[in-house]
This record gives C-alpha cells, structure tokens and sequence, in this order.
C-alpha cells in the first residue's frame, strides 16, 4: 500500500507559506513604487518652481 | 467615467480610497483566514485540505477580475479614449497575475491530496495557466511600447482579445471533462455549506479591497511617473536655445 508521506496540514501549510508572502510582497512593492514615483514628481515640481 | 478623467480629480479619489481599501482588505482576509483555518471544521471528503478553499477560490476570482479590468480599460481607451484607461489597465497586470500565480500553486498543492496529482492537462487548469502566460505577455507588451513610445492601443488590442479566455476558464468544468468540480457558486445558488462559505465570501471580499488598493497604488505610480516625465521635458525644452 502506497502512503501518503505528508499530513493533510502540511498541504494547508504550504499553499498559506506561499500565497500569504507572495500577496504581501506585492502590497509592500506597490506602496514603495507608488511612494518612490510620487516623491520623484514632487521634487520635479519644486525644481521647476525654484527654477 | 468621464468625471475621473481630469488626473487631479482622480487623484483626490485614489488619495482618499487607498487607505481605505488597505484597512478594510487586511481586516477582512486576515479575519477570513484565521476564520478558516482555526474555527472551521474539516470536510467530510476533503478532510483539512478544505481549508485551502480561503485562499484558492478568491485567488482564482481574482485572477480573471484582473483581466476582465484590462479588457474593460482597453475597451475604454479604444471607444472613448479615456485618457487614464491605458494607465488602470497597466496597474492591473501585475496584481493579476500574482493572483493567478498563486491561484495555480494553491490549487496545485490541493489537487495532490485531493486527486492524487499536482497537475492534469485537463480544461480548467491548462486554460488559467494560459491566463498567467497572457499577463506575461500584456506585461511585456506593455513595457515595449511604453519604452518605444509606441501606441496605447496594441497592449488594448491585446486585452481586449485576450479576454475570449475569460469565458472559457469559466465554462471549462462544463465544456470537459474534468478533475475539477463543476461551478460551486451559480446565479441558482450555493453547493457549499454555509460554514465554508461565509469565510470564503468574506476573503473573496477582503482579498478584492487588496487588490483594487494595489491597482490603485500601481495607477498612482504610473501617473506620477508621466507628471515627472512631462515636466522634465517641457524644462528641456524651455531650456533650449532658440
């Protein structure tokens, strides 16, 4: 009889360990990004007026 | 629509909105998970493995949400050339297809227990996967004609196209034969009982606030990139000798 080595919980496990990181790691990409380009556009905007 | 059209206006509204839809996305899922994982028993059939449901079903609505938001901008951009269609169907692509990703590894790693493979050439799963190939292929195409300064309108061709796929993720378990289960959730009803599905329908809430949320950080991004962009040209230019 072929046995299943793994336990049903560390099927739940893994597919938690992998979505939760990956939805995360975009949330954490997308507020970075949007901060990064919403500074660069704003010290673009200061210089144009100092300038 | 045409309201949100003015970058400013639009920017107001996506100020105001993201932190809601982040607040309300994080309390949901996380709420929706621990529901799941903690406080629901395990299936008569599936035994614990049900468990993944929490996290496979939104991921999969997700996933064709994400594309039904480009082909619904591409349309927009194509038909009324709303000038901020191109940038929310951009802003969508990633989001969509991390979902899908995450959608195919999930339900990958039930299907092992639950069918006694990881993976089957069957409908359903060869069509999502096809899925994730066309956000590839938008995300590169999208990038190429942006660095190009090629036209807005080949990536909209492309959504717009691609949504044919849309319906027949959908009718796959009915189409095929499959090891799939046919439609759980019909405009007739539920098949799931009420214990598994009010968390699944509070994470599928959840995991959407997070998604529009990113969508609308992504769209910020790119409209902030092309607000710098233009200003520094329009310096260049001023700068430039006569």
């Amino acid at each position: 009889m072929v046995r299943e080595a793994l336990s049903q919980w560390d099927y739940v496990i893994a597919a938690y360990a992998i979505a939760i990181p990956a939805i995360a790691a975009l949330l954490i990409f997308s507020w970075l990004r949007m901060r990064r380009a919403e500074r660069a556009r704003d010290e673009a905007r200061q210089k144009g007026r100092k300038g | 629509m045409h309201g949100f059209a003015n970058p400013r206006r639009f920017l107001g509204l996506a100020k105001r909105l993201t932190p809601i839809l982040l607040v309300v996305g994080l309390l949901a899922s996380t709420g929706a998970i621990v529901w799941g994982l903690v406080m629901v028993p395990p299936d008569r059939l599936m035994g614990e493995t049900v468990r993944i449901i929490f996290i496979h079903v939104p991921t999969a609505w997700l996933g064709m949400a994400g594309w039904m938001t480009i082909a619904g901008s591409s349309l927009a951009l194509l038909v009324w050339r709303h000038p901020l269609a191109a940038l929310a169907a951009r802003a969508a692509a990633i989001p969509g297809a991390v979902f899908t990703a995450i959608c195919l590894a999930t339900g990958s790693i039930w299907g092992r227990p639950t069918w006694g493979t990881w993976w089957v050439w069957d409908g359903r799963l060869t069509s999502m996967l096809i899925l994730l190939f066309l956000y590839l292929a938008y995300i590169a195409l999208s990038q190429a004609v942006d660095r190009e300064g090629a036209s807005s309108r080949l990536p909209a061709i492309f959504g717009l196209v691609g949504a044919v796929n849309i319906p027949i993720i959908n009718r796959s378990v009915v189409w095929w034969n499959s090891l799939h289960q046919p439609p759980s959730i019909t405009t007739g009803g539920s098949s799931i009982d009420g214990v598994f599905l009010w968390p699944m329908l509070i994470a599928m809430l959840g995991f959407t606030c997070l998604f529009a949320a990113t969508v609308l950080m992504n769209m910020r991004a790119l409209l902030a990139q092309a607000q710098a962009e233009a200003r520094l040209r329009r310096r260049a230019m001023e700068a430039e000798p006569a």
